[in-house]
């Protein structure tokens, strides 16, 4: 089809300008900022809605280019990257994801390259750093295990010492269940996140490591409906990413009021362009179209499974071709590389996150049904991540199959002690009857995503025993 | 000796690898081994400081060249979370004057207000301290030029909690929401700060639904309060009837506000029917779980054929004119009004008007959100129809 109706595009509704913001009387520097942003993204709209005849191939994901960048970026990168040199595992991870969405594969050398790199990232005593030599922090560690996993080789996997790992997690748990990012680090719930996503990629035995994470998340949601980085803040479309993830992770997102942060997930597309902001009453960034698009397969597991009213339309709930369209038309720089929103210059990160969110928008996946909904032209479709992870739906089932042949792993010092198992039991929100049943359902759950991964949990029962434990590890920043 | 001129700074910088004070140190190359990827082009300067530090670390050698060192690697790169714990471990070490450190940090703050690393250093600092009393100062420079800071909302409710100054401090978010209403990070710190000082007794309940109700009449399309006020009446740390009653209050300030809007804009048309001062019709308000006593106790409530007659006008209303925060505060107070009631024949009215409201928001006021929206419906739907169609 060449023509097509432009009027199914959300940008060239015909009521668009009554979508836009008003001060209302009261102008403050919010509205001023949000008018401002409003009126870039109308003006590319404009010109989408002023183009006749338009053709799908207007609308189009410049693919070439953005591998281009991204190819670019993980070879070399300038001197003005010295800001990001306590984070180039991110800078591998966000290349090698972002390439993987496009479909764009490594030849053997680039992948023994990155291997190698990641391998003088990780720390002797467990993790990884930001780079060769650097403390391990929980940032990093997650970063550099997605990349590995997206390399997806046994060489790749074998890079990853579990045991090392499973001590350095159990390093910078805190007595509240949260985690440490680094030795002496801050607290927050992207550590949470991290840590709780690497030992699940990863297989590690997260009980009773993680027996009090959940009630921590659970005091980060906050009365708006999203979670926080820490209790007391406000609601973020990270932290919540964050905070969701991790719970859904550890098979407890029933703690979680999710009918709340569905509807605060919800009210964070904005009216206009389509794209979600992070928080209420700040701008529109095209990262959140992960951070906060990932949120509805998570929230469609939970709602459907209590009743049925929730798949009836076979969609995410949300605009996923409304956020489509703001990606399309206003996160591409035309150097190549995506970009938070019109007039920013393009890195990896929004590359990475503003893919991964396309990605959500355009594949609907649940139970047995599955739809894809591409905007503009059809080679516009990208590959389906994980929403758990944001690593590739095939290589999640890759790592879990090869992780499950490897040997059970327990951090050190709780293999020693089992009895902390019963302390910690004590410690959860009155909410439930015991988040013990939650890590014992985990295995069953956490990924209904996909019916396969299911599959994978089943045989992980049948797994290797236990590896001997490490002598020599202390616990720092242990649960007692 | 080779010194190399800095030309935006017009400063003499001299390499740690020319430094006499140095020389006893061999300093240690990263290594990336022979096909290094994500490949940073270094300057030469910034190769030499991470040089240095290595060797430093290496050593585990804690001096006061290397605190200096340290602080050339941070402002090179304030986020490297290696060179800040290290210099903790000096200073630590050194037992050096932490006044001295606290402006250091001040300055690290002020030039990358949005790093993890200075913000988390000043919170360990401040803690050896045990001194809080500049903190909140700290953030409020911060706030002048970024009153969304969400490092320095986190520096602020860690310095409450930690040293228990909260005076003041429902006043602060006053002044804050004053300039910018719009600012839902200081709606969320007077959440914060009422949580862990008076909670939500009565007396609180009142005061902040009234400081929320004026914010939305001077802002009906502002977002945060509307989220807040929900939040006050979803908290159940406090009496169930007087949470109940403001649930009333609340709806019944809902109605008017609909009530003017709808006026507003259908002024040319029919500007009577339909609000509730119009006391034409003789059928009940609908509100089946107050008691007499508290039914009485505010004025305005609009009966269910008034109400219908309301959300009837609502589609005609062009998008835009009515703010879908209104329609959706609306829906909230219906929706507890549902949730409350249990005679299914006292159901019908409100559920009918909810599933309007759903409609209309799905439709025309609020149309990105339209499977949100229609979801919402089929749950109402589900939930309460059974029970009203079976009467």
């Amino acid at each position: 089809m060449d023509h097509f109706d432009q009027s199914s595009l959300w940008c060239c509704r015909e009521d668009f300008s009554a979508d836009k913001s008003q001060h209302h009387g009261v102008p403050t520097v919010t509205s001023k900022e949000q008018m401002k942003v409003e009126e870039s993204i109308s003006a590319y709209y404009q010109f989408i809605y002023n183009k006749k005849p338009f053709k799908t191939e207007d609308l189009k994901l410049e693919r070439s280019r953005h591998v281009a960048y991204l190819r670019h970026g993980l070879k070399n990168l300038s001197k003005s990257f010295e800001f990001l040199d306590a984070s180039r595992p991110w800078l591998v991870y966000w290349c090698l994801h972002a390439l993987h969405l496009l479909e764009e594969s490594l030849d053997l050398d680039e992948q023994q390259s990155v291997i190698d790199f990641l391998a003088r990232c990780q720390c002797s005593d467990g993790g990884f750093g930001g780079g060769p030599g650097q403390l391990a922090h929980l940032a990093p560690t997650f970063a550099a295990v997605n990349a590995l996993v997206t390399i997806g080789t046994p060489a790749a996997f074998a890079v990853i010492n579990r045991q090392s790992l499973a001590d350095f997690l159990a390093r910078m748990v805190t007595a509240e269940g949260s985690f440490r990012m680094h030795e002496g680090g801050e607290v927050d719930i992207r550590g949470t996140y991290c840590a709780v996503s690497v030992a699940r990629l990863c297989r590690l035995a997260i009980h009773p490591l993680m027996s009090r994470t959940a009630s921590w998340i659970v005091h980060c949601q906050t009365y708006e409906g999203g979670f926080s980085g820490s209790p007391g803040l406000e609601a973020h479309g990270g932290y919540t990413f964050c905070g969701l993830a991790a719970l859904a992770l550890l098979d407890c997102q029933h703690l979680a009021d999710n009918n709340r942060l569905l509807r605060w997930v919800a009210s964070r597309q904005m009216r206009l362009s389509g794209g979600f902001q992070g928080r209420t009453n700040k701008l529109v960034d095209g990262c959140y179209s992960f951070w906060q698009g990932a949120l509805f397969p998570l929230l469609h597991h939970t709602l459907t499974s209590r009743d049925n009213h929730a798949d009836t339309d076979s969609c995410w709930l949300f605009h996923c071709e409304a956020l489509q369209n703001y990606l399309l038309v206003c996160c591409q720089h035309p150097s190549g590389g995506l970009i938070d929103k019109p007039g920013k210059s393009p890195d990896f990160y929004h590359t990475c996150y503003t893919l991964s969110g396309l990605s959500i928008a355009q594949h609907f996946c649940y139970g047995n049904t599955s739809k894809l909904s591409v905007v503009g032209h059809d080679a516009n479709e990208v590959a389906m991540t994980h929403p758990l992870y944001n690593v590739g739906m095939s290589a999640v089932h890759a790592a879990k199959s090869y992780f499950m042949q490897q040997p059970d792993v327990q951090p050190s010092v709780f293999s020693a002690s089992p009895s902390s198992a019963t302390h910690n039991a004590n410690q959860v929100p009155s909410r439930v009857n015991g988040t013990n049943n939650c890590n014992d359902r985990m295995d069953a759950s956490a990924d209904a995503v996909t019916e396969a991964s299911q599959r994978l949990h089943i045989s992980f029962a049948q797994a290797a025993p236990s590896v001997t434990p490490n002598s020599g590890c202390s616990l720092r920043q242990g649960p007692d | 000796m080779a010194e190399k001129i800095d030309d935006s700074q017009d400063e003499v910088w001299m390499r740690y690898k020319d430094r006499k004070e140095w020389s006893d140190v061999v300093p240690i190359k990263q290594n990336d081994g022979p096909t290094p990827v994500v490949k940073i082009a270094y300057s030469a300067d910034f190769e030499d400081v991470y040089d240095y530090f290595r060797a430093v670390v290496a050593a585990g050698e804690l001096s006061m060249r290397a605190l200096t060192l340290t602080e050339d690697a941070i402002q090179m790169n304030a986020a490297n979370y290696t060179v800040w714990q290290y210099r903790r471990r000096i200073l630590e070490h050194l037992k050096c004057d932490l006044q001295d450190e606290l402006l250091f940090c001040r300055e690290m703050i002020e030039a990358n207000p949005k790093n993890y690393q200075v913000w988390h250093h000043r919170r360990v600092i401040v803690g050896w301290l045990g001194d809080g009393s500049k903190e909140l100062q700290l953030t409020k420079i911060i706030f002048a030029q970024d009153a969304k800071n969400y490092h320095a909302w986190e520096h602020r409710q860690w310095a409450l909690r930690t040293f228990g100054c909260y005076e003041g401090e429902l006043q602060f978010t006053a002044d804050l929401l004053r300039e910018d209403a719009r600012n839902n990070s200081a709606w969320n710190h007077r959440y914060f700060v009422l949580t862990r000082t008076s909670g939500l007794t009565p007396e609180v309940l009142q005061s902040e639904l009234v400081f929320t109700q004026e914010a939305i009449e001077k802002l009906v399309d502002n977002e945060s309060p509307w989220a807040y006020i929900k939040g006050l009446l979803m908290d159940t740390s406090g009496d169930e009837e007087e949470i109940e009653k403001s649930w009333c209050t609340t709806t019944a300030w809902c109605w008017n506000l609909l009530a003017k809007a709808v006026s507003k804009n259908t002024m040319s048309s029919n500007s009577n029917d339909g609000s509730p001062d119009d006391n034409g019709s003789d059928d009940v308000c609908n509100f089946p779980y107050i008691n007499e006593s508290s039914r009485n106790a505010f004025n305005g409530l609009p009966t269910d054929t008034e109400c219908s007659n309301l959300i009837d006008k609502v589609p005609s209303i062009a998008k835009g004119c009515i703010s879908p925060h209104l329609l959706i505060g609306l829906l909230d107070c219906i929706v507890h009004q549902l949730e409350k009631t249990e005679d299914p024949a006292r159901k019908e009215t409100p559920l009918k008007i909810a599933l309007q409201v759903c409609d209309t928001l799905a439709k025309q006021h609020d149309c990105i959100r339209v499977r949100y929206w229609n979801y919402v419906r089929r749950q109402l739907q589900h939930e309460h129809r059974s029970s009203s169609a079976s009467a």
